[in-house]
C-alpha cells in the first residue's frame, strides 16, 4: 500500500491525464486514498462516441475498455455492456493458454498488449463490483497470473498508469478474496 | 427394432465406464461397442493446456491409484461398486460378453467413424474422453447420451459444484443426463437428479458422492429412454451462460465455504 501511495504522490500529474486508471468502488476500498482517487478518475463517458458492438478480441483497445469502465462505474450497464464483459471473457478463458501467442499474431505491440489486459482485469473486477458476478472476478485473478502483463518497473510516463492500476488491481483481488472468505 | 448401444470411453480402467457396463449387462442389455480413447503425448499435451496442473492429479488418481484413490471414503463409487458386486474393472473384460472393443486417439477420428457406420440403429453412451465434432454426431443414430455434473441449463461449462458453493447456491448440486450436441452442454436434456449437500464437509468428499449418483443415473436413463419413458426437452435459448475452471485461490475458499454452511467452525 505504501509503494502505491508513492506512486500516486510521484506521478500525479501524470495520472490524472490517463485514461487507464480505476473507477469503481476502489475509494470504497481504499479508504484512505478515497480523494486522490476521486480526482484522479473524474473522467467522463463521450456521449458523442457510440460504443461498438463486440465482434473479435483484435479490436479491443484502451479507450473502448475505459469507455466500458466509465458506462459501468456510471450504472449504465446495458446489453452491449454486458455482451462485450461475457465475449471478452470467453475470449480469455478459451484461449488462455495461447493468449500472448495471439497477441503476437494480431501484430499487437508488447506495450498495448500490457495496457489492454490491465484494462481487462479492471473491467472484470468493477463488472464483478457492480454485478456480485464471481465469473468475473474467477478470471480477473486468472489475468493477474499472466507474468508478461506486468508492467516493466520503468518510470517511463506511458507505464506510470499502468503500474498503479496494475498495483491497484492486486491489492483489491486481495481484498475481495479476503471478503469472500470472511462474509 | 432393437439399438445397438455403443460406449465411449476416457481410458479402460474407467471405474465409471465399466461400472455402467456392467450393469447394462446385469439388466440384460448388450454393449456392442466399447471406443477407448487411447492415452498419447498429443492427448496429454492438449488437456495439460486446458487442465494444467490439475491434470496431473487426475492421472494419479483415474490411471494409477485407480480404486484405491477411494479408500476409506463413504459414498464414494468404490463403495458402490462393492454394494452392487461389481468386478469389472477393465473394460477389455467385456470382451467375453461380445463387445467389440475399439481403441482410437480421439473420439472423431476415422476409425470411429468407421466404427459407428457398422450399426444402423444406435444409442451411444459417453462417459468420457473429450469434445465430440460434428462427424461423428452426425453418425450418432439416436444421439450421444452424457452426464454432466451439473443443473441444465444453468449450470454448463466445469467445476459446477464448486460454482454453486461459491454462488451459495448449495440447493443446486445435480447430474443432468442430456444429448449432446455441437455446443457446450446444450443438448436436449432427458433427465435431472438433485444432490443434496448432504453430510460432505468438502469439496472432494462431495464430488466423490456424484460419481455413484452418476453411473445410477446413466443406467436409469438409457433403460427409460430405450423403453420410450423419456421424451428429450429442448433448452430454453436465452441460457447461455459458461463456467470454466475455477482459480486456485477461490477453490482454497470452497472448502471453508461449505464448512461455514454447516456450521463447522472454520480455522483461518
Amino acid at each position: 500500500m505504501e509503494s502505491l501511495n508513492k506512486l500516486i504522490h510521484e506521478n500525479y500529474d501524470a495520472l490524472s491525464q490517463s485514461i487507464e486508471l480505476p473507477i469503481l468502488n476502489y475509494p470504497y476500498l481504499f479508504p484512505k486514498e478515497a480523494e486522490e482517487l476521486k480526482a484522479l478518475t473524474n473522467h467522463t463517458i463521450d456521449e458523442t462516441q457510440n460504443l461498438p458492438a463486440y465482434k473479435n478480441f483484435k479490436q479491443v483497445n484502451v479507450n473502448i475498455i475505459s469507455q466500458i469502465r466509465l458506462y459501468i462505474a456510471n450504472d449504465r450497464v446495458d446489453e452491449n455492456i454486458t455482451q462485450w464483459c461475457r465475449k471478452a471473457l470467453r475470449y480469455i478463458e478459451v484461449r488462455y493458454s495461447s493468449l500472448k501467442e495471439n497477441e503476437k499474431k494480431a501484430g499487437r505491440k508488447s506495450e498495448d498488449t500490457i495496457k489492454i489486459f490491465n484494462q481487462i482485469m479492471a473491467l472484470f473486477i468493477e463488472y464483478y463490483l457492480k454485478t456480485s458476478d464471481i465469473i468475473y472476478l474467477n478470471t480477473a485473478l486468472k489475468v493477474l497470473d499472466l507474468s508478461w502483463i506486468m508492467p516493466p518497473s520503468s518510470k517511463r510516463p506511458a507505464y506510470i498508469a499502468t503500474q498503479t492500476l496494475y498495483d491497484l488491481n492486486r491489492q483489491i483481488l486481495d481484498k475481495i478474496l479476503y471478503q469472500i472468505e470472511h462474509d | 427394432m432393437t439399438k445397438s448401444l455403443i460406449v465411449f470411453c476416457p481410458n479402460p480402467y474407467s471405474l465409471y465406464t465399466n461400472s455402467v457396463c456392467e450393469l447394462l449387462i446385469r439388466r440384460g442389455y448388450t454393449i456392442d461397442a466399447i471406443v477407448i480413447k487411447k492415452f498419447t503425448i498429443t492427448r496429454f499435451q492438449n488437456e495439460f493446456k486446458r487442465d494444467g496442473k490439475r491434470l496431473l492429479k487426475k492421472i494419479w488418481k483415474k490411471l494409477v491409484l485407480r480404486d484405491t484413490a477411494y479408500t476409506g471414503e463413504a459414498g464414494s463409487i468404490v463403495g458402490f461398486r462393492k454394494e452392487k458386486n461389481l468386478t469389472i474393472k477393465n473394460v477389455e473384460d467385456f470382451k467375453k460378453h461380445g463387445t467389440n472393443i475399439v481403441y482410437c486417439k480421439s473420439l472423431n477420428d476415422a476409425v470411429v467413424e468407421e466404427t459407428l457406420k457398422r450399426y444402423d440403429e444406435k444409442l451411444i453412451i459417453f462417459t468420457g474422453g473429450g469434445i465430440i465434432r460434428k462427424n461423428i454426431l452426425d453418425l450418432a443414430g439416436d444421439g450421444i447420451i452424457n452426464c454432466h455434473m451439473g443443473i441444465l441449463p444453468r449450470y454448463k461449462g466445469m467445476d459446477l459444484p464448486e460454482w454453486c458453493i461459491l454462488e451459495n447456491r448449495f440447493d443446486q448440486f445435480g447430474l443432468t443426463l442430456h444429448f449432446m450436441d455441437s455446443g457446450i452442454d446444450t443438448g436436449k436434456i432427458l433427465q435431472k437428479v438433485s444432490i443434496p449437500l448432504g453430510n460432505s464437509s468438502s469439496i472432494k468428499s462431495l464430488r466423490n458422492r456424484f460419481e455413484p449418483v452418476m453411473v445410477d443415473s446413466m443406467v436409469n436413463t438409457v433403460e427409460n429412454y430405450l423403453r420410450g419413458e423419456l421424451e428429450p426437452q429442448t433448452q430454453p435459448t436465452g441460457e447461455n451462460r459458461q463456467y470454466f475452471i475455477v482459480h486456485k485461490r477461490l477453490y482454497e475458499i470452497v472448502d471453508k465455504k461449505i464448512a461455514r454452511h454447516l456450521g463447522i467452525k472454520v480455522k483461518d
